[in-house]
């Protein structure tokens, strides 16, 4: 059964690749809002340096040091950036998710935008509502790890603890998180609930649905694959051209794994939950 | 008796004299005396591991050098520099060494010596017997600041003698002391260890006479009527300073310890639950030890050098980089420096502070569980204190006063060993970031206020921060740059003179830079002054090219260099024209600026400033370079551009969602 919702949902990523372009364009633009001053900044460091070609070929740690020193503040504004740039994100991630959700719920066809316009700002209250698990979580976690360090005091035990089981848990807990929220959001958009409502009965998915788990699991390890070739071809290629348009093609392949995720997810919950009829909506993107 | 008893005896008395003799353990390569050997330790000390002490009793023979009568011992008590909040070290230091605290709540360390007297026998020394009133010296030990005249500093004492030391005659001092080892700080101490263990590590905890620096030696002048007395107090930014001489020392610790120690093991032997180990070690000018029941000890042999690692278990499985890469060390400091005359090195990986030490034949390094092979601080710290054994050890330059004399010349070979050894990437090696010693030390320096502190300081006259950029990092680059400058052949010609002129001794900055100047025949005045007695910072860059037209379709360029600041350094400069071809002249840098000429078929596209990077004391190499305008290319900016965008669009989608 959930080798089924996962083709159902690369099928319906599939069929409405513009969701996946959305997605992929969005992210490219961010990334290019920050990597443009970076490209001033160097191109002024180096363009009539003659270490231009070089550099592109070989890291060279003194001439480095020379840019960053010469350089300095327009690194210090583009980490600026992060502080717009990661709330905007997270708005993005809520909007673009409510969007998806009401664009591959059954039947299709309903509109990514029209979503985002109707659910963005309850799935918005809906995600800070979910702040609260995730803090419990992590205090839970943090006095786990603490009490684990304890037992393992010795170097040894705290290297386990402290750099590979607490990552790991951490990593897991949110990831947990994460599927409620997304069951959270489904709760929203397709049952039509209010946001508390939403929020309780989005963390009683982990705990109800194995195919809901199976399916989440399932889909993050996928994009972990696609992210590690991504990773891949930029250390095996470096910065060339070829490599970023390989990168470029990995990271669409990427932003389709979030559709068909979502999409898994969608069968999942029409699957397990009655989904009140849908209203008429467009099919316009 | 009978008479023939009487033979038997002397016979057997003989034969294990001779047997004494013949089979005691060989610490150098050599049967005669390396060194000058003014001191003699013969030290009987048991430790005490719920008291954290070590006490026991000291026979001290010191010869006097000098031509003339000496009246006036004076002995360094270092852990006295941890007695009190008062003491100098604690006041410079603010109680934290190299990121280890002295806390408050830590049982203090110290040494208290309850008794000095003038041996009146040359037998063993019998603790506790009364000395005739003349010969003890007790209550005319007196603590002295000469540094700073904090009285609350107890670190060197000074001993009046009730009668001379005739010239070349010796005095022996029989000593009792106790010393308290502190919570480990400034690589001293005790700790528990995350196993639940004690760990010792016993260094600088003996009273230690001071060197007496005759008319001549270092820079006493030669007409000075007498020698000196060099003592100085422990600061927070100082090492030591002793004379060469032999060692002997008993320690008693608990039976199911580990120990290491400076030297050859001679003996040991177990009794109720103690173990007793005797330890010679000849021609140093140091001690220390270490104990602990977790030690794992790894011993393989390097030609005459029998190497031993002592590791702490949950780092069994690095022992072997810790011995691969003190033979890394050897092999290249045999080859490029002089032998290593000791027939023992001991690699301690310690605990926490006590680690990135050197001690005479033992060294501690420090790892950490799961430390990857591409990361090498392991490899670098043990290549680094190795190197001690001739910058420190047999070079024994005073570390108080001339600090760069031993760690900067030992960053040096370090930074040439490790790029020797592991490649472009000595100290990290991760996917295409290659990142070798000699550019850390390098950046260290130039990207740390150059012109601050000169190499020839006395340590704790460095403002903050400026010890270990003008000890370490400058001096590596100093003599990195000096090796470009006159290449490789003479830099190992001049380090094999300097090692074979002054090892077993003291050598100074001036020694160094007489052997300097032997070797090449150059004066080098210039280079001294600017680099090692001064702060002169190098920075050359191309201001401007210029190309002109003639009527004979030939160019007429003009490239204009810049010396940026108050060093001076001779450099070459490439000139790439635009039909590819390379042109090279020389400047001796003294000008503020030059503007160099040039006539062509095709105009000059590139000026490059000592293109081969000789001169790594340059600060900026980003300015060392320009192309005309229709040149400039923003390849690396693209590139640049590209990667980050991709990256962040990674990093987007695993913050956007869990992967």
């Amino acid at each position: 059964m959930p080798l089924q919702y996962l083709s159902n949902g690369f099928s319906s990523a599939r069929s409405r690749p513009k969701l996946a372009a959305i997605l992929y364009v969005a992210n490219l633009a961010l990334g290019l809002i920050v990597s443009i001053p970076l490209f001033v900044a160097f191109a002024q460091a180096t363009a009539e340096s003659g270490y231009g070609p070089e550099l592109a070929e070989n890291f060279d740690l003194s001439i480095w040091a020379d840019i960053v020193e010469q350089s300095g503040p327009v690194f210090q504004s583009l980490i600026s950036q992060l502080l717009w740039i990661l709330p905007l994100l997270f708005l993005w991630k809520v909007a673009s998710s409510v969007g998806l959700v009401h664009a591959l719920s059954k039947g299709g066809g309903h509109s990514f935008w029209q979503g985002i316009g109707k659910y963005t700002g309850k799935a918005f209250v809906l995600g800070l509502l979910y702040l609260v698990p995730a803090v419990v979580l992590l205090i839970g976690i943090i006095l786990f790890a603490a009490i684990l360090g304890g037992l393992f005091t010795g170097e040894v035990g705290s290297f386990w603890v402290q750099f590979v089981f607490t990552p790991l848990v951490l990593f897991l807990g949110f990831a947990f998180i994460d599927m409620m929220h997304d069951f959270g959001r489904m709760e929203l958009v397709l049952g039509r609930k209010g946001i508390m409502d939403s929020w309780f009965a989005g963390m009683k998915w982990p705990l109800q649905s194995g195919a809901a788990n199976s399916v989440y699991i399932s889909w993050m390890m996928i994009g972990l694959v696609v992210l590690l070739f991504t990773f891949g071809v930029d250390f095996g290629m470096g910065g060339i051209f070829l490599a970023f348009v390989m990168q470029q093609l990995f990271l669409f392949a990427r932003a389709m794994v979030t559709v068909s995720w979502i999409g898994s997810e969608v069968y999942v919950y029409e699957a397990e939950a009655p989904v009140p009829v849908s209203e008429d909506e467009d099919t316009t993107y | 008796m009978s008479r023939f008893l009487n033979v038997s005896v002397l016979l057997v008395c003989f034969a294990l004299a001779f047997l004494t003799t013949s089979t005691r353990a060989q610490t150098t390569t050599s049967e005669e005396a390396l060194s000058e050997r003014r001191v003699s330790y013969r030290m009987n000390v048991q430790l005490d591991p719920e008291a954290k002490t070590v006490s026991g009793t000291q026979r001290l023979t010191w010869r006097n050098p000098d031509s003339v009568p000496v009246d006036e011992l004076q002995f360094h008590l270092y852990l006295n520099a941890f007695k009190n909040n008062n003491s100098t070290f604690m006041k410079e230091s603010g109680g934290i060494h190299r990121g280890n605290a002295a806390k408050d709540d830590n049982p203090w360390g110290g040494i208290n010596i309850s008794s000095m007297r003038i041996a009146d026998d040359t037998g063993d020394f019998q603790p506790g017997i009364p000395s005739p009133p003349d010969l003890d010296l007790t209550d005319r030990i007196q603590f002295i600041q000469p540094d700073d005249g904090n009285t609350e500093d107890e670190t060197v004492i000074s001993v009046s003698l009730p009668q001379s030391v005739a010239p070349g005659e010796t005095v022996a001092l029989d000593i009792v002391f106790e010393s308290q080892l502190p919570e480990i700080v400034a690589r001293t101490g005790w700790k528990i260890a995350d196993t639940g263990n004690p760990f010792f590590f016993v260094g600088q905890w003996f009273p230690k006479i001071a060197v007496y620096e005759i008319p001549g030696q270092r820079y006493v002048p030669r007409d000075a009527e007498k020698g000196v007395w060099n003592a100085h107090q422990f600061h927070a930014n100082s090492e030591f300073y002793a004379d060469f001489g032999t060692y002997d020392v008993t320690m008693t610790v608990p039976e199911d310890y580990v120990l290491g120690a400076s030297g050859v093991r001679e003996e040991e032997s177990t009794v109720d639950g103690m173990k007793t180990l005797r330890y010679l070690a000849d021609d140093v000018h140091d001690f220390a030890w270490t104990a602990s029941p977790d030690y794992l000890s790894y011993e393989q042999q390097w030609r005459h050098v029998s190497i031993r690692a002592l590791i702490r278990p949950a780092h069994e499985g690095q022992a072997q980089r810790h011995i691969d890469a003190a033979i890394t060390a050897l092999e290249r400091y045999d080859e490029w420096v002089g032998a290593y005359p000791y027939t023992t090195l001991t690699v301690v990986d310690g605990v926490g502070g006590s680690n990135g030490m050197e001690y005479p034949t033992l060294i501690t390094a420090g790892t950490a569980y799961g430390l990857p092979e591409w990361i090498r601080p392991l490899e670098l710290v043990t290549i680094h204190e190795f190197g001690h054994q001739y910058f420190y050890g047999l070079l024994a330059s005073n570390e108080f006063e001339e600090a760069w004399l031993d760690e900067g010349m030992n960053s040096y070979i370090e930074t040439r060993i490790m790029d020797d050894a592991y490649g472009e990437g000595s100290v990290m090696e991760i996917g295409g970031l290659k990142v070798g010693d000699i550019a850390v030390q390098r950046l260290a320096y130039v990207k740390n206020n150059p012109s601050e502190g000169a190499l020839y300081t006395r340590s704790w006259e460095y403002t903050m921060g400026d010890y270990s950029k003008s000890s370490y990092s400058k001096p590596a680059t100093v003599m990195n740059t000096l090796e470009r400058y006159w290449g490789w052949d003479m830099q190992q010609t001049f380090l094999r003179t300097y090692y074979d002129t002054w090892r077993f001794n003291h050598p100074t900055t001036r020694d160094l830079q007489q052997v300097a100047e032997e070797v090449s025949g150059e004066d080098l005045d210039w280079f001294f002054n600017q680099f090692v007695y001064g702060t002169a910072v190098v920075d050359y860059s191309v201001e401007s090219i210029s190309n002109s037209r003639q009527e004979d379709d030939s160019y007429s360029s003009s490239v204009r260099i810049r010396r940026q600041s108050d060093g001076v350094f001779p450099v070459s400069i490439q000139i790439r024209y635009e039909d590819g071809s390379l042109e090279e002249v020389e400047w001796t840098g003294k000008e503020q600026w030059k503007d160099f000429q040039f006539k062509g078929e095709t105009r000059v596209a590139e000026a490059f400033v000592d293109p081969e990077f000789n001169v790594l004391l340059d600060i900026n190499r980003l300015n060392n370079r320009k192309v005309i305008p229709t040149e400039a290319s923003n390849a690396f900016a693209r590139r640049a551009q590209l990667r980050t965008a991709a990256f962040l669009q990674k990093m987007f989608f695993v913050l956007g969602g869990i992967l």
